[in-house]
Protein backbone atom coordinates (compact mmCIF):
# COMPACT_ATOMS: atom_id res chain seq x y z
CA UNK A 1 0.00 0.00 0.00
CA UNK A 2 2.54 2.63 1.14
CA UNK A 3 5.64 0.93 -0.32
CA UNK A 4 7.92 2.02 2.54
CA UNK A 5 11.46 0.73 2.48
CA UNK A 6 12.81 -1.13 5.52
CA UNK A 7 14.73 1.93 6.66
CA UNK A 8 11.64 4.16 6.34
CA UNK A 9 9.61 1.71 8.44
CA UNK A 10 12.25 1.78 11.16
CA UNK A 11 12.23 5.58 11.18
CA UNK A 12 8.42 5.68 11.36
CA UNK A 13 8.35 3.17 14.23
CA UNK A 14 11.01 5.18 16.06
CA UNK A 15 9.01 8.38 15.68
CA UNK A 16 5.80 6.71 16.87
CA UNK A 17 7.66 5.23 19.87
CA UNK A 18 8.97 8.70 20.75
CA UNK A 19 5.47 10.18 20.44
CA UNK A 20 3.93 7.53 22.68
CA UNK A 21 6.72 7.90 25.25
CA UNK A 22 6.16 11.65 25.23
CA UNK A 23 2.42 11.22 25.76
CA UNK A 24 3.06 8.85 28.69
CA UNK A 25 5.47 11.29 30.32
CA UNK A 26 3.04 14.16 29.80
CA UNK A 27 0.19 12.12 31.30
CA UNK A 28 2.32 11.12 34.32
CA UNK A 29 3.46 14.72 34.86
CA UNK A 30 -0.13 16.00 34.81
CA UNK A 31 -1.34 13.29 37.21
CA UNK A 32 1.47 13.92 39.67
CA UNK A 33 1.34 17.71 39.62
CA UNK A 34 -0.09 19.15 42.79
CA UNK A 35 -0.87 22.60 43.98
CA UNK A 36 1.29 23.55 46.96
CA UNK A 37 0.37 25.99 49.70
CA UNK A 38 2.21 29.31 49.53
CA UNK A 39 2.59 32.25 51.91
CA UNK A 40 -0.54 34.34 51.67
CA UNK A 41 -0.46 36.88 48.82
CA UNK A 42 -0.66 40.58 49.59
CA UNK A 43 -4.20 40.99 50.94
CA UNK A 44 -4.06 44.76 50.58
CA UNK A 45 -4.02 44.58 46.80
CA UNK A 46 -7.08 46.21 45.31
CA UNK A 47 -7.45 48.40 48.38
CA UNK A 48 -7.02 52.11 48.07
CA UNK A 49 -4.60 53.78 50.48
CA UNK A 50 -6.66 56.55 52.07
CA UNK A 51 -3.55 58.65 52.62
CA UNK A 52 -2.47 58.57 48.94
CA UNK A 53 -5.62 58.25 46.88
CA UNK A 54 -6.72 61.10 44.65
CA UNK A 55 -10.34 61.97 43.82
CA UNK A 56 -10.38 59.76 40.72
CA UNK A 57 -9.15 56.70 42.62
CA UNK A 58 -11.71 57.23 45.39
CA UNK A 59 -14.53 57.55 42.87
CA UNK A 60 -13.52 54.19 41.31
CA UNK A 61 -14.62 52.47 44.53
CA UNK A 62 -18.22 51.26 44.64
CA UNK A 63 -20.45 53.56 46.71
CA UNK A 64 -18.14 56.59 46.51
CA UNK A 65 -19.51 59.48 44.46
CA UNK A 66 -17.94 62.86 43.71
CA UNK A 67 -19.21 64.60 46.84
CA UNK A 68 -18.16 61.85 49.22
CA UNK A 69 -14.73 61.68 47.59
CA UNK A 70 -14.33 65.43 48.11
CA UNK A 71 -15.33 65.10 51.77
CA UNK A 72 -12.76 62.33 52.28
CA UNK A 73 -10.03 64.50 50.75
CA UNK A 74 -11.12 67.50 52.86
CA UNK A 75 -10.93 65.34 56.02
CA UNK A 76 -7.44 64.16 55.09
CA UNK A 77 -6.28 67.73 54.44
CA UNK A 78 -7.79 68.91 57.73
CA UNK A 79 -6.49 66.06 59.93
CA UNK A 80 -3.18 65.60 58.10
CA UNK A 81 -3.59 61.86 57.47
CA UNK A 82 -5.82 58.91 58.26
CA UNK A 83 -4.59 56.87 61.23
CA UNK A 84 -6.89 53.95 60.50
CA UNK A 85 -9.69 53.00 58.14
CA UNK A 86 -12.25 53.35 60.95
CA UNK A 87 -11.80 57.14 60.83
CA UNK A 88 -14.08 57.07 57.76
CA UNK A 89 -16.95 57.03 60.24
CA UNK A 90 -15.99 60.62 61.17
CA UNK A 91 -16.88 61.80 57.66
CA UNK A 92 -20.34 63.15 57.03
CA UNK A 93 -22.36 60.69 54.96
CA UNK A 94 -20.65 57.55 56.23
CA UNK A 95 -22.61 55.90 58.99
CA UNK A 96 -21.93 52.46 60.53
CA UNK A 97 -23.87 50.63 57.82
CA UNK A 98 -22.05 52.40 55.00
CA UNK A 99 -18.71 51.95 56.73
CA UNK A 100 -19.24 48.17 56.91
CA UNK A 101 -19.83 48.20 53.16
CA UNK A 102 -16.79 50.36 52.36
CA UNK A 103 -14.11 49.18 54.78
CA UNK A 104 -13.02 46.25 52.59
CA UNK A 105 -11.94 48.63 49.81
CA UNK A 106 -9.58 50.79 51.84
CA UNK A 107 -6.34 50.52 53.72
CA UNK A 108 -4.10 52.96 55.58
CA UNK A 109 -0.34 52.95 55.13
CA UNK B 1 0.18 4.85 -3.16
CA UNK B 2 1.54 8.31 -4.00
CA UNK B 3 0.72 10.14 -0.77
CA UNK B 4 1.02 7.89 2.31
CA UNK B 5 1.32 10.96 4.53
CA UNK B 6 -2.18 12.07 3.48
CA UNK B 7 -3.67 8.74 4.64
CA UNK B 8 -1.77 8.87 7.93
CA UNK B 9 -2.77 12.50 8.53
CA UNK B 10 -6.41 11.66 7.80
CA UNK B 11 -6.23 8.74 10.27
CA UNK B 12 -4.61 11.03 12.87
CA UNK B 13 -7.39 13.62 12.43
CA UNK B 14 -10.05 10.88 12.61
CA UNK B 15 -8.55 9.78 15.94
CA UNK B 16 -8.79 13.34 17.25
CA UNK B 17 -12.40 13.70 16.09
CA UNK B 18 -13.46 10.40 17.67
CA UNK B 19 -11.67 11.15 20.94
CA UNK B 20 -13.38 14.54 21.01
CA UNK B 21 -16.83 13.00 20.85
CA UNK B 22 -16.47 9.76 22.79
CA UNK B 23 -15.53 9.07 26.37
CA UNK B 24 -12.98 6.37 27.06
CA UNK B 25 -10.13 5.80 29.46
CA UNK B 26 -6.76 7.17 28.46
CA UNK B 27 -5.05 4.00 29.71
CA UNK B 28 -7.21 1.78 27.51
CA UNK B 29 -6.32 3.68 24.31
CA UNK B 30 -2.66 3.89 25.30
CA UNK B 31 -2.47 0.13 25.95
CA UNK B 32 -4.05 -0.49 22.57
CA UNK B 33 -1.48 1.79 20.93
CA UNK B 34 1.40 -0.02 22.66
CA UNK B 35 0.01 -3.36 21.42
CA UNK B 36 -0.17 -2.05 17.88
CA UNK B 37 3.36 -0.65 18.20
CA UNK B 38 4.64 -4.07 19.24
CA UNK B 39 2.73 -5.50 16.29
CA UNK B 40 4.45 -2.97 14.07
CA UNK B 41 7.87 -4.17 15.22
CA UNK B 42 6.86 -7.82 14.78
CA UNK B 43 5.36 -7.38 11.31
CA UNK B 44 7.79 -4.76 10.00
CA UNK B 45 8.70 -7.04 7.11
CA UNK B 46 5.13 -7.80 6.05
CA UNK B 47 4.18 -4.88 3.80
CA UNK B 48 0.38 -4.78 3.88
CA UNK B 49 0.00 -5.81 7.53
CA UNK B 50 2.54 -3.18 8.58
CA UNK B 51 0.69 -0.48 6.62
CA UNK B 52 -2.62 -1.34 8.31
CA UNK B 53 -0.94 -1.29 11.73
CA UNK B 54 0.58 2.11 10.89
CA UNK B 55 -2.81 3.59 9.98
CA UNK B 56 -4.26 2.24 13.24
CA UNK B 57 -1.31 3.70 15.17
CA UNK B 58 -1.85 7.12 13.57
CA UNK B 59 -5.53 6.95 14.55
CA UNK B 60 -4.76 5.94 18.15
CA UNK B 61 -2.00 8.56 18.43
CA UNK B 62 -4.50 11.27 17.47
CA UNK B 63 -6.90 10.05 20.14
CA UNK B 64 -4.18 9.82 22.80
CA UNK B 65 -2.78 13.27 22.06
CA UNK B 66 -6.21 14.86 22.29
CA UNK B 67 -7.08 13.04 25.51
CA UNK B 68 -3.73 14.00 27.04
CA UNK B 69 -4.18 17.64 26.07
CA UNK B 70 -7.60 17.72 27.77
CA UNK B 71 -6.34 16.31 31.07
CA UNK B 72 -5.91 19.19 33.48
CA UNK B 73 -2.92 18.99 35.85
CA UNK B 74 -3.63 18.80 39.57
CA UNK B 75 -2.54 22.39 40.08
CA UNK B 76 -4.78 23.80 37.32
CA UNK B 77 -6.76 26.86 38.29
CA UNK B 78 -10.00 25.17 37.19
CA UNK B 79 -9.54 22.61 39.99
CA UNK B 80 -8.89 25.26 42.62
CA UNK B 81 -11.58 27.82 41.84
CA UNK B 82 -15.25 26.92 41.59
CA UNK B 83 -17.10 28.43 38.63
CA UNK B 84 -19.64 29.74 41.10
CA UNK B 85 -16.93 31.69 42.85
CA UNK B 86 -18.37 34.76 44.51
CA UNK B 87 -15.34 36.09 46.35
CA UNK B 88 -12.68 38.15 44.69
CA UNK B 89 -9.39 36.29 44.16
CA UNK B 90 -5.84 37.54 44.12
CA UNK B 91 -3.90 36.09 41.22
CA UNK B 92 -0.20 36.36 40.51
CA UNK B 93 0.92 35.60 37.00
CA UNK B 94 2.76 36.57 33.87
CA UNK B 95 1.27 38.31 30.82
CA UNK B 96 1.24 35.90 27.88
CA UNK B 97 1.36 37.78 24.57
CA UNK B 98 1.03 41.50 23.88
CA UNK B 99 -2.02 43.18 25.45
CA UNK B 100 -4.72 44.42 23.08
CA UNK B 101 -6.72 47.61 23.28
CA UNK B 102 -10.42 47.25 22.43
CA UNK B 103 -12.28 50.48 22.91
CA UNK B 104 -11.92 51.52 26.57
CA UNK B 105 -10.60 48.12 27.65
CA UNK B 106 -7.17 46.60 27.76
CA UNK B 107 -7.32 42.84 27.28
CA UNK B 108 -4.55 40.33 27.87
CA UNK B 109 -4.00 36.69 28.75
CA UNK B 110 -2.42 35.99 32.13
CA UNK B 111 -0.54 32.77 32.78
CA UNK B 112 -1.43 32.19 36.44
CA UNK B 113 1.29 31.16 38.91
CA UNK B 114 -0.34 31.67 42.31
CA UNK B 115 -3.88 32.19 43.44
CA UNK B 116 -5.22 33.46 46.75
CA UNK B 117 -8.81 32.60 47.60
CA UNK B 118 -10.30 33.45 51.01
CA UNK B 119 -7.42 33.14 53.45
CA UNK B 120 -5.23 30.64 51.60
CA UNK B 121 -2.81 30.91 48.73
CA UNK B 122 -1.70 28.12 46.41
CA UNK B 123 0.47 27.60 43.34
CA UNK B 124 -1.50 27.07 40.16
CA UNK B 125 -1.29 26.93 36.37
CA UNK B 126 -3.64 27.77 33.52
CA UNK B 127 -4.60 30.96 31.75
CA UNK B 128 -7.02 33.75 32.56
CA UNK B 129 -8.40 36.34 30.15
CA UNK B 130 -8.14 39.70 31.90
CA UNK B 131 -10.16 42.82 31.10
CA UNK B 132 -8.96 46.04 32.59
CA UNK B 133 -9.09 49.74 31.83
CA UNK B 134 -6.70 51.37 29.39
CA UNK B 135 -4.10 53.41 31.22
CA UNK B 136 -1.46 51.00 32.40
CA UNK B 137 1.70 50.31 30.39
CA UNK B 138 1.72 46.55 30.14
CA UNK B 139 3.75 44.22 27.96
CA UNK B 140 4.40 40.56 27.29
CA UNK B 141 6.29 38.78 30.08
CA UNK B 142 5.42 41.26 32.83
CA UNK B 143 4.56 39.74 36.21
CA UNK B 144 1.42 41.12 37.86
CA UNK B 145 -0.72 40.80 40.97
CA UNK B 146 -4.42 41.17 40.23
CA UNK B 147 -7.52 41.21 42.33
CA UNK B 148 -10.94 40.50 40.96
CA UNK B 149 -13.69 37.95 40.56
CA UNK B 150 -13.09 35.01 38.30
CA UNK B 151 -15.99 33.84 36.18
CA UNK B 152 -16.61 31.57 33.24
CA UNK B 153 -18.59 32.61 30.17
CA UNK B 154 -21.55 30.36 31.03
CA UNK B 155 -25.04 31.07 29.93
CA UNK B 156 -27.70 30.07 27.43
CA UNK B 157 -27.18 30.42 23.73
CA UNK B 158 -24.97 28.83 21.15
CA UNK B 159 -22.76 31.88 20.77
CA UNK B 160 -21.93 31.81 24.50
CA UNK B 161 -21.09 28.10 24.31
CA UNK B 162 -18.96 28.67 21.21
CA UNK B 163 -17.07 31.47 22.93
CA UNK B 164 -16.45 29.27 25.98
CA UNK B 165 -15.17 26.44 23.75
CA UNK B 166 -13.02 28.90 21.78
CA UNK B 167 -11.37 30.10 25.01
CA UNK B 168 -10.90 26.55 26.30
CA UNK B 169 -9.11 25.55 23.11
CA UNK B 170 -6.50 28.13 24.11
CA UNK B 171 -6.43 26.81 27.70
CA UNK B 172 -8.27 29.92 28.95
CA UNK B 173 -10.75 28.78 31.60
CA UNK B 174 -11.67 31.98 33.40
CA UNK B 175 -12.26 35.65 32.71
CA UNK B 176 -11.32 38.31 35.23
CA UNK B 177 -12.42 41.90 35.21
CA UNK B 178 -10.08 44.27 37.03
CA UNK B 179 -12.03 47.47 37.51
CA UNK B 180 -9.78 49.78 39.42
CA UNK B 181 -6.12 50.63 39.25
CA UNK B 182 -5.14 49.53 42.81
CA UNK B 183 -6.33 46.02 41.91
CA UNK B 184 -3.45 45.69 39.41
CA UNK B 185 0.09 45.75 40.78
CA UNK B 186 3.22 45.25 38.71
CA UNK B 187 5.57 42.85 40.45
CA UNK B 188 8.44 43.12 37.99
CA UNK B 189 8.98 44.65 34.57
CA UNK B 190 11.04 41.88 33.05
CA UNK B 191 10.15 41.22 29.41
CA UNK B 192 9.55 37.83 27.90
CA UNK B 193 12.26 35.92 26.04
CA UNK B 194 14.42 37.97 23.69
CA UNK B 195 12.89 36.54 20.50
CA UNK B 196 9.32 37.40 21.51
CA UNK B 197 10.19 40.94 22.54
CA UNK B 198 12.26 41.31 19.35
CA UNK B 199 9.33 40.28 17.10
CA UNK B 200 6.94 42.46 19.12
CA UNK B 201 9.29 45.44 18.65
CA UNK B 202 9.48 44.84 14.89
CA UNK B 203 5.68 44.62 14.71
CA UNK B 204 5.30 47.92 16.58
CA UNK B 205 7.82 49.57 14.24
CA UNK B 206 6.04 48.33 11.11
CA UNK B 207 2.65 49.35 12.52
CA UNK B 208 4.11 52.74 13.23
CA UNK B 209 5.06 53.12 9.56
CA UNK B 210 1.58 52.09 8.37
CA UNK B 211 -0.19 54.52 10.71
CA UNK B 212 2.29 57.29 9.94
CA UNK B 213 1.38 57.38 6.26
CA UNK B 214 -2.22 56.11 6.34
CA UNK B 215 -5.17 56.61 8.62
CA UNK B 216 -8.71 55.34 9.16
CA UNK B 217 -9.97 52.36 7.20
CA UNK B 218 -6.99 52.02 4.78
CA UNK B 219 -4.56 51.86 7.73
CA UNK B 220 -6.64 49.30 9.64
CA UNK B 221 -7.12 47.07 6.56
CA UNK B 222 -3.43 47.18 5.68
CA UNK B 223 -2.53 46.45 9.32
CA UNK B 224 -4.74 43.35 9.14
CA UNK B 225 -3.50 42.15 5.76
CA UNK B 226 0.23 42.63 6.40
CA UNK B 227 0.62 42.23 10.19
CA UNK B 228 -2.47 40.26 11.19
CA UNK B 229 -3.93 42.98 13.48
CA UNK B 230 -7.71 43.19 12.97
CA UNK B 231 -8.63 45.15 16.08
CA UNK B 232 -9.04 48.52 14.30
CA UNK B 233 -11.20 47.34 11.40
CA UNK B 234 -14.65 48.94 11.69
CA UNK B 235 -17.54 46.53 12.16
CA UNK B 236 -19.31 47.60 8.98
CA UNK B 237 -16.26 46.70 6.85
CA UNK B 238 -15.96 43.33 8.58
CA UNK B 239 -19.70 42.61 8.09
CA UNK B 240 -19.49 43.71 4.45
CA UNK B 241 -16.72 41.26 3.71
CA UNK B 242 -18.30 38.40 5.69
CA UNK B 243 -21.48 38.75 3.63
CA UNK B 244 -19.62 38.90 0.31
CA UNK B 245 -17.38 35.97 1.32
CA UNK B 246 -14.15 37.96 0.97
CA UNK B 247 -13.29 38.29 4.67
CA UNK B 248 -10.39 35.85 4.17
CA UNK B 249 -8.62 38.79 2.44
CA UNK B 250 -8.24 40.42 5.87
CA UNK B 251 -6.25 37.46 7.17
CA UNK B 252 -2.51 37.02 6.70
CA UNK B 253 -2.24 33.96 4.50
CA UNK B 254 -0.15 32.05 2.03
CA UNK B 255 -0.05 34.91 -0.45
CA UNK B 256 1.57 37.18 2.13
CA UNK B 257 4.08 34.49 3.10
CA UNK B 258 4.80 33.99 -0.61
CA UNK B 259 5.50 37.68 -1.07
CA UNK B 260 7.76 37.72 2.00
CA UNK B 261 9.69 34.72 0.65
CA UNK B 262 10.00 36.43 -2.74
CA UNK B 263 11.26 39.71 -1.22
CA UNK B 264 13.76 37.93 1.03
CA UNK B 265 15.16 35.77 -1.78
CA UNK B 266 15.32 38.75 -4.15
CA UNK B 267 17.17 40.78 -1.53
CA UNK B 268 19.61 37.93 -0.85
CA UNK B 269 20.13 37.55 -4.59
CA UNK B 270 21.15 41.19 -4.76
CA UNK B 271 23.73 40.41 -2.08
CA UNK B 272 25.12 37.75 -4.45
CA UNK B 273 24.53 34.89 -2.03
CA UNK B 274 24.64 31.39 -3.61
CA UNK B 275 21.25 29.76 -4.15
CA UNK B 276 21.69 27.25 -1.35
CA UNK B 277 22.46 30.00 1.19
CA UNK B 278 19.60 32.16 -0.07
CA UNK B 279 17.13 29.45 0.77
CA UNK B 280 18.82 28.57 4.07
CA UNK B 281 18.89 32.19 5.28
CA UNK B 282 15.27 32.74 4.27
CA UNK B 283 14.02 30.01 6.66
CA UNK B 284 14.50 31.89 9.98
CA UNK B 285 13.23 35.11 8.36
CA UNK B 286 10.00 33.41 7.30
CA UNK B 287 9.56 32.02 10.81
CA UNK B 288 10.14 35.54 12.19
CA UNK B 289 7.39 36.92 9.92
CA UNK B 290 5.08 34.15 11.13
CA UNK B 291 5.70 35.19 14.75
CA UNK B 292 5.33 38.90 13.96
CA UNK B 293 1.86 38.28 12.52
CA UNK B 294 0.73 36.37 15.60
CA UNK B 295 1.23 32.79 14.34
CA UNK B 296 -2.46 32.21 13.55
CA UNK B 297 -3.47 28.96 11.85
CA UNK B 298 -3.44 30.23 8.22
CA UNK B 299 0.00 31.82 8.71
CA UNK B 300 1.46 28.74 10.39
CA UNK B 301 0.02 26.57 7.63
CA UNK B 302 1.53 28.78 4.92
CA UNK B 303 4.85 29.07 6.77
CA UNK B 304 5.21 25.31 7.26
CA UNK B 305 4.30 24.71 3.61
CA UNK B 306 6.92 27.27 2.54
CA UNK B 307 9.51 25.60 4.81
CA UNK B 308 8.71 22.18 3.32
CA UNK B 309 9.13 23.56 -0.21
CA UNK B 310 12.40 25.31 0.66
CA UNK B 311 13.68 22.22 2.50
CA UNK B 312 12.91 20.10 -0.56
CA UNK B 313 15.12 22.43 -2.64
CA UNK B 314 17.88 22.18 -0.05
CA UNK B 315 17.88 18.37 0.04
CA UNK B 316 17.36 18.14 -3.73
CA UNK B 317 13.95 16.46 -3.64
CA UNK B 318 10.86 17.30 -5.68
CA UNK B 319 8.42 19.39 -3.62
CA UNK B 320 4.96 17.91 -3.20
CA UNK B 321 2.09 20.17 -2.22
CA UNK B 322 0.01 17.35 -0.74
CA UNK B 323 2.82 16.32 1.61
CA UNK B 324 3.44 19.97 2.47
CA UNK B 325 -0.13 20.55 3.59
CA UNK B 326 -0.13 17.28 5.58
CA UNK B 327 3.06 18.31 7.40
CA UNK B 328 1.49 21.71 8.15
CA UNK B 329 -1.62 20.05 9.60
CA UNK B 330 0.45 17.64 11.70
CA UNK B 331 2.67 20.41 13.07
CA UNK B 332 -0.34 22.45 14.22
CA UNK B 333 -2.25 19.46 15.63
CA UNK B 334 0.73 17.98 17.48
CA UNK B 335 1.06 21.27 19.38
CA UNK B 336 -2.64 21.71 20.00
CA UNK B 337 -4.99 18.95 18.74
CA UNK B 338 -8.00 21.04 19.83
CA UNK B 339 -7.31 23.31 16.84
CA UNK B 340 -9.00 20.68 14.64
CA UNK B 341 -12.34 21.87 16.07
CA UNK B 342 -11.54 25.55 15.39
CA UNK B 343 -13.47 27.20 12.54
CA UNK B 344 -10.38 29.10 11.37
CA UNK B 345 -8.31 25.93 11.10
CA UNK B 346 -11.05 24.08 9.22
CA UNK B 347 -11.69 26.93 6.78
CA UNK B 348 -7.99 27.51 6.13
CA UNK B 349 -7.25 23.89 5.29
CA UNK B 350 -10.56 23.24 3.52
CA UNK B 351 -9.94 26.10 1.10
CA UNK B 352 -6.40 24.99 0.25
CA UNK B 353 -7.32 21.30 -0.05
CA UNK B 354 -10.28 22.08 -2.30
CA UNK B 355 -8.10 24.27 -4.53
CA UNK B 356 -5.43 21.53 -4.73
CA UNK B 357 -7.99 18.80 -5.44
CA UNK B 358 -10.80 20.50 -7.36
CA UNK B 359 -9.04 23.15 -9.43
CA UNK B 360 -7.11 20.77 -11.77
CA UNK B 361 -10.30 18.72 -12.33
CA UNK B 362 -12.44 21.76 -13.01
CA UNK B 363 -9.78 23.13 -15.34
CA UNK B 364 -9.70 19.88 -17.28
CA UNK B 365 -13.50 19.66 -17.42
CA UNK B 366 -13.70 23.27 -18.69
CA UNK B 367 -11.07 22.51 -21.35
CA UNK B 368 -9.08 25.66 -20.53
CA UNK B 369 -5.83 24.14 -21.80
CA UNK B 370 -7.23 24.38 -25.32
CA UNK B 371 -8.02 28.10 -24.97
CA UNK B 372 -5.53 30.16 -26.95
CA UNK B 373 -6.55 33.68 -25.88
CA UNK B 374 -4.36 34.16 -22.81
CA UNK B 375 -6.08 37.07 -21.01
CA UNK B 376 -9.43 35.24 -21.14
CA UNK B 377 -7.74 32.02 -20.00
CA UNK B 378 -6.13 33.90 -17.08
CA UNK B 379 -9.51 35.33 -15.99
CA UNK B 380 -11.25 31.97 -16.30
CA UNK B 381 -8.52 30.22 -14.34
CA UNK B 382 -9.01 32.81 -11.59
CA UNK B 383 -12.74 32.05 -11.64
CA UNK B 384 -12.06 28.34 -11.26
CA UNK B 385 -9.68 28.89 -8.31
CA UNK B 386 -12.34 31.02 -6.64
CA UNK B 387 -15.03 28.45 -7.41
CA UNK B 388 -12.87 25.60 -6.02
CA UNK B 389 -12.25 27.47 -2.77
CA UNK B 390 -15.96 28.38 -2.48
CA UNK B 391 -17.07 24.78 -3.04
CA UNK B 392 -14.73 23.63 -0.29
CA UNK B 393 -15.76 26.23 2.28
CA UNK B 394 -19.43 27.05 1.56
CA UNK B 395 -20.67 24.29 3.85
CA UNK B 396 -18.45 25.35 6.74
CA UNK B 397 -19.37 29.03 6.34
CA UNK B 398 -23.06 28.14 6.33
CA UNK B 399 -22.59 25.99 9.43
CA UNK B 400 -20.54 28.44 11.50
CA UNK B 401 -21.72 31.84 10.30
CA UNK B 402 -25.22 30.98 9.04
CA UNK B 403 -24.52 32.80 5.78
CA UNK B 404 -24.73 31.50 2.25
CA UNK B 405 -23.17 33.82 -0.33
CA UNK B 406 -23.77 32.85 -3.95
CA UNK B 407 -22.01 36.07 -4.91
CA UNK B 408 -18.72 34.92 -3.32
CA UNK B 409 -17.23 33.64 -6.57
CA UNK B 410 -17.90 36.93 -8.40
CA UNK B 411 -16.76 38.99 -5.41
CA UNK B 412 -13.52 37.07 -5.10
CA UNK B 413 -12.75 37.40 -8.81
CA UNK B 414 -13.05 41.17 -8.46
CA UNK B 415 -11.54 41.58 -4.98
CA UNK B 416 -8.66 39.07 -5.09
CA UNK B 417 -6.58 41.04 -7.65
CA UNK B 418 -7.23 44.24 -5.65
CA UNK B 419 -6.15 42.47 -2.46
CA UNK B 420 -2.96 41.28 -4.15
CA UNK B 421 -2.19 44.85 -5.23
CA UNK B 422 -2.97 46.15 -1.72
CA UNK B 423 -0.60 43.60 -0.21
CA UNK B 424 2.15 44.42 -2.71
CA UNK B 425 1.73 48.17 -2.23
CA UNK B 426 1.60 47.63 1.52
CA UNK B 427 4.93 45.82 1.56
CA UNK B 428 6.33 48.51 -0.75
CA UNK B 429 5.08 51.20 1.66
CA UNK B 430 6.78 49.48 4.59
CA UNK B 431 10.03 48.98 2.65
CA UNK B 432 9.97 52.62 1.53
CA UNK B 433 9.15 53.75 5.06
CA UNK B 434 12.22 51.90 6.34
CA UNK B 435 14.70 52.66 3.53
CA UNK B 436 13.49 55.69 1.57
CA UNK B 437 10.77 57.70 3.37
CA UNK B 438 10.51 60.17 0.50
CA UNK B 439 8.79 57.49 -1.62
CA UNK B 440 6.46 56.27 1.12
CA UNK B 441 3.65 58.83 0.49
CA UNK B 442 3.38 57.65 -3.14
CA UNK B 443 2.77 54.06 -2.07
CA UNK B 444 0.44 55.28 0.67
CA UNK B 445 -1.79 57.16 -1.82
CA UNK B 446 -1.86 54.15 -4.15
CA UNK B 447 -2.73 51.92 -1.24
CA UNK B 448 -5.57 54.21 -0.10
CA UNK B 449 -7.10 54.21 -3.59
CA UNK B 450 -6.92 50.42 -3.80
CA UNK B 451 -8.50 49.93 -0.37
CA UNK B 452 -11.40 52.23 -1.16
CA UNK B 453 -11.84 50.47 -4.51
CA UNK B 454 -12.02 47.14 -2.67
CA UNK B 455 -14.63 48.45 -0.21
CA UNK B 456 -16.62 49.95 -3.10
CA UNK B 457 -16.56 46.66 -5.04
CA UNK B 458 -17.79 44.75 -1.99
CA UNK B 459 -20.61 47.26 -1.45
CA UNK B 460 -21.61 47.07 -5.12
CA UNK B 461 -21.55 43.30 -5.23
CA UNK B 462 -23.85 43.03 -2.21
CA UNK B 463 -26.48 45.10 -4.00
CA UNK B 464 -27.07 42.24 -6.45
CA UNK B 465 -30.39 40.56 -5.54
CA UNK B 466 -29.78 37.30 -3.68
CA UNK B 467 -26.12 38.14 -3.06
CA UNK B 468 -26.20 36.55 0.35
CA UNK B 469 -28.72 34.74 2.48
CA UNK B 470 -28.96 34.52 6.23
CA UNK B 471 -29.71 30.98 7.24
CA UNK B 472 -31.91 30.18 10.22
CA UNK B 473 -29.88 29.29 13.31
Amino acid sequence: MFAFTRQERQVVLFLVTLALAGCALNFAAKLNSKSSVMPVLNLDIGKVDLNRADKQMLMEMPGIGEKLAERILEYRTREGAFGEVEELKNISGINNYRYEKLKGYFTVK
Amino acid sequence: MKHPLAVLTAAFCAGIVLAGHLRFAWLFVYSLAVLFLLGGFLFSRKGRVFDIILVCLAFLLGAIILKTSRILPGCHIFKIVSYRNRQPCIVKGVINGEPEIRGQNLIFVLRAEEIGVASSSRTCCGKILVHTRVGEELHDGQRLLLKGKLYQPWGPGESRRRYRDYLRRQDIWFIMSVKNSPALVKVDSRRSCFYRSFTAAIKRRLEGIIFQYLNGIPASILDAMILGERRDIPDFVNNLMVKSGTVHILVVSGFNVGIVVFIIILFLRLLRLPRYWRFLVSLPLIITYCLITGASNPVVRATVMAIVFIASYLIKRDPDICNAICVAALVILLFNPNQLFDAGFQLSFASVISIIYLYPRLKQAAGLNRLQFRPLRFVLEGCLVSLSAWLGTAGLVACYFKIFSPVTVLANILVAPLASLITLSGFSLITAGLCCPALAPLFARANEALVWAMVAVNTLVLKIPGAYLRLPS
